[in-house]
């Protein structure tokens, strides 16, 4: 353990909220889905961190499926892109205010 | 007596239950037979009272059944019959019956025949209650009960505005005197426990009201005749009440109704004999209604409105009488009253209907000779109620003068002296105008004049015998057969008063003799003004006076003021309540609480963006928030 | 020491990536830097000694995950987009604020806070006798987590027919669930047409 904990939760931290930063001041969608998979990354460093210090597989485990439920998540967002680009032709974020009010 | 006592108010009720109910289908134009068998049938058993409780001590009271039973406050639905309620009785039923019959020939064809009687029928039940009431409560349950058919039977005309407005003043000038009337009734109980006119009586005339409670007492009741009777200042009802077809005129606001009053006075006699300031104030008011109403009676043009001014001034009269403890004077008045009053009413309408609906006397003239039936019978009338001997008025009216001189009240019996001038001038000034000199009639009204249907003139001619022979029932002055039956009812209020018989005298026969003077000053004048017509007196005698002309003509104000007064005062607070507390206030307020809602809700409502960045700001915001909270504690 | 510096680097490396990918107008620019920060996290990942996760990373995030993005920005032809203005004008400022903050918090919490082992199995002499990290991972996966690693199987299936049910190009007609008869139909076609 040369490597203290703490620097890679900082780390992560960091990712994390540089992630946030991204999903709530950009207009672009592909820009906040790449923040989300930032956010995600963060939280997979935090994981395997832990899983370090505790000397416990189940962190790593973990990534595992949170990599699979990433996957599953980026082809089913980018399939909504798709539909979401073919019926407003326009891909702002803050233009989707059907909901409002 | 048990056995048909109590059949005496419930025959008109029977008849006005199945008339009110069926009337409209079954009865219709023949709806009249049920009330005037009815009301027969009550006047014999009425006559048969009469004939039972002649010379009993005391009064027959009988219970039929336990009305309101509540600890101490015990009031049964009872009837007592003394000479009192006889004497009322025969008035009522007898009376009631000419004019049920009357009505038949009056309001035939008219399209609400039915209700006409029914109501007339369910007034016949109201005041018979009211009079054989053996218990305050019960009176006050009748006294209530005739005034709303009083505003049925004045808006009897619904259509009609004036008609509608008419009841509406009658039922509400009443109901200020029955404010004070309840008062006074609580009072009695309050005091002395019971409302049981035989309890109340024993136990005031054994001292068991102060003179201060009793004026009181006493005071808060006449309030209640002032009412009823037509007493100034609540005299302003029975003037427009005459937009009421003219038989219920004659019955209710001549004969019967009005003079319930009276008969309440009258039965009070022991507290208002326990109360000398509160007679004082009946005798001054009686005596200025007497007088301020005959002063307006001159100058009025419509004949309807002429003899109900007559009649507020004759019960004035009456509360003359009362005022100085001549009893026997007032009842003796009150039933002479109703003979000619009731004639007088019944003749106008009688002239009414051959002049085809005409009724102002400016517009009439000439009809001496072609409806000599009425004419006669209206002038036998005209003489009693001017008071000219040996005719029914003068010998109630001059009983009445006598006493209040004999009793020390000097002015009243000079201002009553006057009045009596004034009543003559009036009355025969109607007479003159009407049936004398040329004829003023439309010509198209001039073709039809007719003299009435039987059903109308019997009952003139009959009310007309009694206004010529009725008198004599009261004489010789206060010794007659009249006197003697009402006296056992009238001696415990007597004995209070201290009152002693003096034998007829000079005195008397003078005072006799001034009141057939001035009447007769006064037919003279009317002569004088309306036959000779020396240069268009009238309108120069009218000019001359000028604003006191004006004055007499317009009612003294009396309604102006009223109007000015109570009814602003009442309209405008409630528009100024209505606009600035109903809608102001209390809309405003629940209004406000919705448009708060609304309010709320628009400012809230811009979180709601639709777009996700905002959403997820805020997640992410509360997130942080939690996180902090965590961290912190 | 060698592994601090390492660390330091890659640290670096990755947070500039990951600055860079939401700063970039130009989508493209943003996916590259993307790549280069989840390959950055994957080294990271081997100074853990998680090799398989790092191969992994780069295999399916970097390899798999980040192709799809790039085909999908490429079939969708957004060059236009580039030129309007990318930063949202209000929202930025709640960005700029909130993030420092948070990020001041985490470190804080982070650095002050102690951490303990709480003593697992696995320990590097343990992973080494088993065959190394892979097979570690190995025998973990298939021993402990067999069902999450079936539902996660599951789930793949499930997100691969969502995707291609939502990638699909609208119908013109659509089964109505009305009434058979003619009139019926007519008339919701009608309706479906108005607003197709």
């Amino acid at each position: 353990m040369q490597i203290p904990i703490e620097w890679y939760l900082v780390l992560s931290s960091f990712l994390l909220v540089i992630g946030m930063a991204g999903i709530l001041s950009r207009r672009n969608l592909f820009i906040v889905l790449f923040s989300i998979e930032l956010m995600m990354n963060a939280v997979n460093i935090n994981l395997v961190a832990f899983s370090r210090l505790h000397e416990n597989l189940i962190g790593q485990n973990f990534v595992m499926f949170t990599l699979a439920v990433a996957a599953a998540e980026a082809a089913v967002g980018l399939a909504i892109v798709i539909s979401l680009f073919r019926n407003r032709k326009s891909l702002m974020v803050d233009l989707f205010d059907h909901m409002k009010g | 007596m048990e056995t048909y006592v109590w059949l005496i108010p419930t025959l008109p009720l029977v008849a006005f239950l199945v008339t009110i109910l069926v009337g409209r289908w079954y009865i219709k134009d023949s709806a009249h037979w049920l009330p005037i068998a009815a009301m027969a049938g009550s006047f014999g058993l009425s006559v048969k009272a009469w004939l039972d409780i002649r010379g009993a001590e005391e009064p027959f009271v009988m219970e039929l059944w336990r009305w309101i039973s509540v600890g101490k406050f015990q009031v049964p639905i009872g009837l007592q019959v003394d000479q009192l309620s006889a004497v009322m009785l025969l008035v009522v039923t007898g009376v009631g019956f000419l004019i049920f019959v009357y009505s038949k020939g009056y309001m035939h064809g008219d399209t609400g025949y039915y209700r006409f009687y029914a109501y007339l029928s369910l007034f016949a039940f109201s005041m018979l209650m009211l009079v054989l009431a053996n218990n305050y409560l019960l009176l006050y349950l009748g006294w209530e009960a005739v005034g709303l058919c009083s505003y049925y039977l004045i808006g009897f005309f619904y259509h009609k505005k004036s008609a509608a407005s008419a009841g509406k003043k009658a039922f509400i000038i009443n109901r200020v005197g029955d404010f004070g009337f309840g008062l006074g009734v609580m009072l009695i109980f309050v005091t002395l426990g019971t409302l049981n006119y035989t309890e109340v009586f024993h136990s005031v005339e054994g001292g068991a009201l102060s003179e201060g409670m009793a004026v009181a007492i006493a005071l808060l009741l006449f309030m209640g005749a002032m009412g009823k009777s037509a007493q100034f200042p609540l005299h302003v009802w029975l003037p427009d009440a005459m937009e009421g077809p003219t038989p219920v005129s004659a019955l209710i606001h001549a004969a019967t109704m009005v003079t319930a009053g009276v008969y309440m006075v009258a039965r009070s006699s022991v507290i208002f004999a326990s109360a000398p300031t509160a007679m004082l104030v009946v005798g001054v008011i009686g005596a200025f209604t007497a007088i301020f109403a005959a002063s307006i009676g001159i100058a009025q043009n419509d004949i309807k409105r002429v003899m109900a001014y007559s009649t507020v001034s004759q019960l004035g009269y009456m509360f003359m009488a009362l005022g100085v403890g001549a009893w026997v004077a007032a009842i003796f008045h009150l039933v002479t009253h109703a003979f000619f009053k009731a004639l007088l009413f019944l003749g106008s309408g009688s002239v009414i209907h051959a002049v085809s609906g005409e009724q102002d006397m400016r517009k009439m003239g000439g009809l001496r000779s072609k409806i000599p039936y009425t004419y006669w019978t209206l002038v036998a009338a005209a003489l009693a109620l001017s008071g000219i001997v040996p005719f029914a008025g003068f010998w109630s009216k001059d009983e009445i003068l006598g006493m209040n001189f004999k009793g020390g009240a000097y002015i009243l019996w000079f201002i009553g002296l006057v009045a009596a001038f004034i009543t003559a001038f009036y009355t025969f000034r109607l007479i003159f105008m009407t049936f004398w000199g040329e004829s003023r009639m439309d010509p198209e009204v001039e073709k039809h004049v007719h003299e009435s249907p039987w059903s109308m003139v019997v009952p003139l001619v009959v009310l007309g015998v009694l206004s010529v022979i009725g008198g004599f029932l009261g004489f010789p002055p206060e010794r007659g057969v009249f006197h003697k039956f009402l006296e056992p009812v009238f001696e415990p209020a007597n004995r209070i008063l201290g009152v002693e018989h003096h034998a007829f005298g000079a005195l008397d026969l003078t005072l006799m003799a001034v009141s057939v003077v001035v009447a007769l000053a006064g037919i003279m004048t009317a002569y004088w003004f309306y036959v000779l017509r020396p240069d268009d007196l009238p309108r120069r005698a009218g000019e001359a006076a000028g604003p006191l002309y004006r004055a007499i003509f317009n009612k003294w104000y009396v309604d102006e003021i009223y109007d000015a007064t109570f009814v602003r005062l009442t309209v405008d607070g409630s528009r100024w309540l209505y606009k600035n507390v109903d809608l102001a206030v209390i809309d405003g307020a629940v209004n406000g609480i919705a448009r708060l809602w609304d309010v709320a809700a628009r400012v809230v409502r811009p979180l709601q963006t639709g777009r996700v960045q905002n959403y997820a700001f805020a997640m992410l915001l509360g997130a942080f928030v939690i996180i902090t909270a965590v961290v912190i504690f | 020491m060698v592994e601090k510096t390492l660390f330091i680097i890659f640290a670096a490396l990755a947070i500039g990536g990951a600055l860079g990918v939401i700063t970039r107008k130009n989508i493209v620019h943003a996916l590259i830097l993307l790549i280069f920060t989840f390959l950055n996290v994957a080294a990271i990942f081997i100074l853990t000694e998680a090799f398989f996760l790092a191969v992994l990373q780069v295999l399916v995030y970097a390899g798999a995950i980040m192709v799809l993005f790039t085909f999908v920005i490429m079939f969708l032809n957004l060059r236009e987009f580039a030129e309007m203005e990318q930063l949202h004008p209000t929202q930025k400022w709640a960005a700029l604020i909130l993030a420092p903050i948070m990020l001041a918090e985490f470190v804080y919490v982070f650095v002050s806070a102690s951490f303990s082992s709480v003593g697992g199995d696995w320990t590097p002499e343990a992973i080494a006798s088993a065959g190394g990290n892979v097979k570690a991972m190995g025998i973990t996966l298939f021993n402990d987590m067999l069902l999450p690693f079936e539902v996660a199987g599951l789930m793949l299936l499930a997100a691969m027919v969502g995707a291609i049910v939502l990638g699909r190009k609208e119908e013109e007609e659509c089964v109505s669930l009305g009434s058979w008869d003619s009139a019926g139909q007519q008339a919701e076609r009608n309706v479906l047409e108005q607003e197709v």
